[in-house]
């Protein structure tokens, strides 16, 4: 990807538009050296999102068939669920003390 | 959309993908149809990574659902990831859990959503509601055109 500061951006925009636009060019935005935004062709970025949403999607049908399968109760998921996330901030506050 | 941002417990993050039992699968059904914008930070996903490797947990996962991606896809879709804050102590029962505190205020978040009640006792932080999943799943369906 190409990278560009903010003053380039404000002077130059209409013609990185056109490259994005045209050409399929992508560009990082940097301010003070430091990556803030990006520039990307729309069509792209929502073909990234609708992958995305998609994907988890499928990953989810998976997780739910297979729950189903093992005759999982619902309640017991749960209540596991709580527990082991209460037991992993405890560990945190452990550690961090 | 309702335009809101918030930030969902970890607990709520692992139950969604592991269970669509529960209001927490339901708010990213809505989070990923748009009604709403996940706020997280690296101290929320340190979290959430930790609890899908606990043995306990990993007893419900499905040999085929890599959890990993499927928080990346989620994030991907769903979530905007800020840097992680901290400021003075919050939660006074509880200040380890200051960090989402700060995740909410950093990240412009309208909410916070959480099981935890040492969290929901604040009910208010700099302009971040702490509400319960069904609650705010509630509230969401309810601004729903």
């Amino acid at each position: 990807m190409n990278r560009i500061s903010t003053l380039d951006l404000r002077a130059h925009l209409g013609e990185l538009l056109d490259r994005v636009r045209l050409r399929f060019d992508t560009f990082v935005i940097e301010r003070k050296g430091r990556e803030v935004a990006a520039i990307i062709p729309a069509e792209r970025a929502r073909r990234l999102e609708d992958f995305a949403r998609r994907r988890s999607a499928e990953l989810e049908a998976i997780q739910d068939a297979y729950l189903g399968q093992k005759g999982f109760d619902p309640d017991e998921v749960a209540v596991s669920l709580a527990r082991e996330a209460q037991a992993v901030k405890s560990r945190r506050k452990a550690r961090r003390r | 959309m309702t335009g809101w941002r918030a930030v969902l417990d970890a607990q709520v993050w692992v139950s969604g993908a592991i269970s669509r039992h529960g209001p927490a699968r339901a708010l990213l059904d809505e989070a990923r149809k748009g009604a709403f914008r996940i706020v997280t930070s690296a101290y929320v996903q340190a979290e959430v990574r930790e609890i899908f490797a606990r043995p306990a947990v990993r007893r419900f996962l499905a040999p085929g659902f890599d959890p990993l991606e499927w928080l990346e896809v989620v994030e991907l879709c769903t979530a905007d990831v800020v840097e992680s804050a901290e400021g003075p102590v919050v939660v006074a029962a509880d200040p380890d859990d200051d960090p989402y505190l700060w995740t909410a205020y950093v990240g412009a978040a309208s909410h916070l959503v959480t099981w935890d009640a040492a969290v929901l006792s604040v009910k208010h932080f700099r302009g971040t509601q702490v509400v319960e999943p069904a609650s705010f799943l509630a509230s969401l369906r309810a601004r729903a055109p």
